[in-house]
């Protein structure tokens, strides 16, 4: 045990003390915090200001109808009666946003057209849309001799407000689209952790080999001392990362995120970061077993990579599947996906984000995680004890497997 | 502590890498593990080190089987030499002897110790990656030692080096032989060998070809060589019949005396022909009974 708390002693530092551990854990939390503010910031109304639209072939009292409410929206409509190729040229010279085409008889023409220099905003379509549409209809309504008030009173769609009930009982408002980047930015991030972590370990193996090191640890530790050395050496170290970029993303989301009016932004409840902590650990003890022992077996960091590459398929395969798992996180592809060993990391940790999975589905996930990861280790750990003294063979994959049975 | 190595062999697929090698090496003495390169010393030396398990066979320190703790009793030198580059050397120096249970203040003595007996004291608080290969190979000497071991294995410790700390080195491993380390030497050199060990064992293909005391080695293959130092044509005892198994060094030969030949009829037969510098008569060095033993066992 104390050789073996050396050589975990010895590996945090060998990590912890790298000029790329220190740069990675410090703009790390602002990578997420940005990750999880923009996306709210996005959502939250950045409706533009300033944008000017000329509008031909409106009438004067139309204008005059449908350009106060515009206006309130930060949209300036002018009415003009230059020709389309003048107008094209104030568009060329950004001196307008887009201009209007209104038909001859509104009322019962076709769609109006908006021309514009870039790709048009549908925040501003939409604006328009819904501003002309609706003086238009009214006008409709009193010409055909109705009350438009009444008629909108009978019409008025009904609203609905999404609130899910939270493990506490608590109903809380939620907000679809921060659900969904909240749910790809945790999924990117248990991805991006345990891809990056498990990598430095096979790497780490790797170059025990390469650098010929190997020999004289093993002379002085046990293969297993030495593989979960490094195990544990990494796992310490992406721990303090782990807990430093949390310490500041919930900071950012508690703190700077209401301080700057962020009031959507998701809270973190103190569960949520468990389960986050318990599932990166699960993920992380499978995925580190791995890539210890390709990296135990591979002749170099190239070989390496190339053992590694199935296993990456399946790790990035819950970020890819992340809109219906995180749409439809009961589905019986999601609840697949969060039992079956190899993506239940990532994807069971998701579905308890956006949803409430059963309690047995939770446990079950969890037990299964670490069945797999009990046997994992074993398997690494004798491909480890030996591949680590073979140099010079390229390996692939089936003779990796053979190992085992040596 | 005495190292017996009983029997043991191991296979890789269908490579029987050691074939039933045993050797006695005992404290005081330096054993010579010899054979050439692929014939088994790396692992037969692995399988001390408990690094790998033998198939079958006994490996017993002071008659016992190794314990968990008896590594820290060992020093190793391995032949595929390995440092952490990244790493300050007196930091690295730590670690390997801590692994060794090594104490840090005593440790920090020792390491002074070592790295001004081999000039590497100005190195001390500097990167691994900035010294050089013979530097490197003396730290890697310093590593195998600093935690004072019962036995120390070494394994091809000269290979690589030049001539100056070659020779520090070798008075390093002979002063840890004085002070009664059991010392287990593998090389392919012979002339360090012969100069260094007691006892030798040469392998070849994972099996014992030869082994004993050098000198009782050499005097059991007799005083039938000749040690020729000349200028001229060094072809002319290749054609001598009076001479058998002729080997060439840059300026002087070794040769066998024919049987029935005498070194008078030798002598008098090259008079005139070369330039004689020196003409002795000797036992066999270990170089030539080394290459005539696996010659004769191919």
């Amino acid at each position: 045990m104390e050789k073996l708390r050396k050589v975990i002693g010895h590996e945090f530092r060998m990590i912890a003390a790298t000029r790329a551990f220190i740069i990675l854990t410090i703009i790390g939390p602002f990578l997420l915090i940005g990750m999880t503010v923009v996306p709210a910031l996005v959502s939250q109304g950045t409706e533009r200001r300033g944008i000017e639209i000329a509008a031909t072939g409106i009438s004067p009292e139309l204008h005059a109808a449908i350009s106060p409410p515009l206006e309130q929206l930060g949209i300036e409509l002018e009415a003009s009666d230059l020709p389309a190729e003048d107008l094209e040229k104030r568009l060329r010279e950004e001196d307008l946003y887009g201009y209007l085409v209104f038909p001859e008889n509104i009322l019962s023409a076709g769609p109006l057209e908006l021309v514009t220099a870039e790709f048009p905003d549908y925040r501003i379509v939409e604006a328009m849309k819904g501003v002309i549409g609706q003086v238009v209809m009214d006008e409709r309504i009193r010409q055909a001799g109705l009350d438009s008030t009444q008629i909108r009173a009978l019409i008025s769609p009904v609203d609905i407000e999404a609130k899910q009930i939270t493990r506490s009982g608590a109903k809380a408002q939620t907000d679809s689209f921060s659900f969904i980047m909240i749910g790809i930015t945790f999924t990117l991030m248990l991805y991006m952790t345990i891809l990056m972590y498990g990598q430095s370990i096979g790497r780490s193996v790797v170059q025990e080999k390469t650098a010929k090191t190997v020999e004289i640890m093993l002379s002085s530790v046990s293969e297993k001392d030495l593989l979960f050395g490094k195990i544990f050496g990494q796992a310490a170290a992406s721990l303090l990362q782990y807990a430093l970029w949390v310490g500041m993303a919930l900071i950012g989301t508690r703190l700077i995120g209401p301080a700057l009016g962020l009031d959507r932004l998701p809270q973190l409840s103190v569960s949520t970061l468990l389960y986050l902590v318990l599932f990166f650990l699960l993920g992380f003890f499978l995925f580190a077993s791995i890539f210890a022992a390709f990296g135990a077996a591979a002749r170099d960091e190239q070989n390496l990579g190339q053992l590694s590459w199935p296993v990456i398929v399946v790790l990035v395969f819950p970020v890819v599947s992340a809109g219906p798992l995180i749409t439809a996180p009961s589905s019986s592809f999601s609840v697949f996906l969060s039992l079956f060993p190899l993506t239940a990391p990532i994807v069971m940790f998701v579905r308890i984000l956006v949803s409430d999975p059963a309690s047995w589905q939770i446990l079950l996930s969890v037990g299964i995680q670490i069945g797999t990861v009990a046997v994992v280790i074993l398997l690494a750990a004798k491909i480890f004890r030996v591949g680590i003294l073979m140099t010079g063979k390229r390996f692939n994959l089936a003779e990796v497997f053979s190992l085992l049975k040596t | 502590m005495e190292l017996q190595v009983l029997e043991i062999k191991k296979r890789y697929g269908s490579v029987q890498a050691v074939d039933g090698i045993s050797l006695t090496a005992s404290p005081g003495k330096i054993y010579g593990l010899l054979g050439p390169n692929g014939a088994g010393k790396t692992t037969t030396i692995r399988m001390i080190m408990n690094i790998i398990a033998p198939d079958e066979g006994q490996i017993l320190f002071d008659g016992k089987p190794i314990r968990p703790g008896d590594k820290n009793r060992i020093g190793y030198l391995p032949e595929e030499r390995g440092l952490y580059r990244k790493m300050v050397l007196n930091e690295l120096l730590q670690y390997f002897a801590s692994l060794k249970g090594g104490r840090r203040g005593y440790i920090q003595d020792r390491i002074d110790g070592w790295l001004e007996r081999f000039d590497l004291s100005e190195w001390k608080m500097r990167k691994v990656e900035e010294l050089s290969k013979g530097m490197s190979q003396k730290v890697q000497f310093i590593v195998s030692v600093l935690h004072e071991p019962d036995i120390l294995v070494l394994d091809e410790p000269f290979a690589g080096l030049d001539p100056v700390s070659t020779e520090a080195l070798r008075k390093a491993v002979l002063d840890l032989k004085k002070q009664g380390k059991t010392i287990l030497l593998s090389t392919h050199i012979m002339e360090q060998a012969e100069r260094m060990c007691g006892e030798i064992l040469i392998i070849d293909s994972g099996r014992e070809v030869l082994c004993g005391s050098v000198e009782a080695i050499k005097s059991r293959f007799g005083k039938n060589s000749v040690i020729i130092e000349f200028d001229g044509d060094s072809d002319i005892l290749q054609r001598c019949e009076l001479t058998t198994d002729v080997i060439s060094y840059p300026r002087w030969i070794e040769a066998e005396l024919a049987p029935g030949a005498t070194p008078d009829a030798l002598l008098g037969y090259l008079v005139g022909k070369i330039s004689l510098k020196r003409f002795e008569v000797v036992t066999p060095s270990l170089h030539k009974i080394f290459i005539d033993q696996l010659e004769k066992g191919r």
